[in-house]
């Protein structure tokens, strides 16, 4: 069952992130017609991460007001697991490049290694925490 | 400063952390010796830039035994707040350059711009909590 804190950080990021649709779009919109460089670019590229960053701060709230100690601490596991996986992605590539390698990771990769990371650690969770039905 | 109380996990991990980044060095320089000499290219390559990832995965996880071993609970919250800070800084540094390359920006950032940030935001936010947590002396209580 969902805490009223989970609950509320669950409603109000979904509304944050539904807002990164329209921004998203209507940024790369812009850019694809435009051609901004330099400050333009830079601040057309700031738009649409405004969403993320109140996700992140709304995470950090969701922290600091579940009374749940349980839940807090499985999140904070989850969340250093997604770190964890970000930061080795990021390194190796890192290591490619300074060996040589020209290629090009896709955008958001890290970012997508780190979500994918934090849902691996909460189902793994979910799974190895599960009481068993006849207790 | 230097005569701070410091818990057995904490003791571990410092020692652990200064093993893990001198061997990260010898690995490090190791593996560019070897490339510049050899320059190998696919599978060679890709094993290669794992080797230096090794230590780095020892530090993650000597911070994962700490955060398990460490009993002053205030500690370790203090290190996972410092670890968020840092994974959100670098959450939003990562997503914004790679805005920035959805958009058409042909650069790219140096190398381990991510990482370096990670641990300067986590000692920002280690600094920032050491002077924010001060207890007060006793005359500015009274």
């Amino acid at each position: 069952m969902l805490s009223p804190v989970a609950r509320k950080f669950r409603k109000t990021s979904l509304s944050v992130l539904a807002s990164y649709f329209v921004l998203f779009p209507a940024a790369d919109y812009l850019a694809q017609r435009i051609h901004p460089a330099g400050t333009k670019l830079w601040l057309l590229a700031g738009v649409p991460l405004l969403p993320l960053l109140i996700v992140f701060v709304l995470m950090g709230y969701y922290l600091r007001d579940e009374k749940d100690e349980y839940k807090r601490d499985l999140m904070v596991r989850c969340l250093l697991w997604g770190t964890g996986a970000g930061v080795l992605a990021n390194l190796f590539f890192g290591y490619m490049r300074v060996f040589g390698w020209k290629g090009q990771l896709f955008p958001f990769t890290e970012f997508f290694v780190f979500m994918l990371a934090v849902l691996a650690a909460k189902f793994s969770y979910r799974a190895a925490d599960r009481v068993p039905a006849d207790e | 400063m230097f005569c701070e109380w410091q818990s057995t996990a904490a003791k571990r991990y410092q020692r652990t952390m200064l093993v893990d980044m001198l061997s990260y060095v010898l690995i490090l320089y190791g593996v560019e010796a070897f490339v510049r000499r050899h320059h190998p290219v696919g599978t060679e390559l890709y094993a290669l830039a794992a080797l230096p990832s090794i230590p780095i995965i020892a530090v993650l996880v000597a911070v994962g035994i700490y955060l398990r071993d460490e009993k002053d609970e205030y500690q370790r919250d203090l290190m996972v707040k410092c670890m968020l800070w840092g994974t959100a800084g670098v959450l939003a540094l990562t997503t914004f350059l790679s805005f920035l390359h959805s958009f058409g920006w042909a650069g790219s950032a140096p190398p381990f711009t991510e990482f370096v940030t990670f641990w300067l935001l986590v000692a920002a936010a280690k600094g920032y909590y050491k002077l924010t947590n001060r207890p007060e002396r006793e005359d500015e209580v009274a």
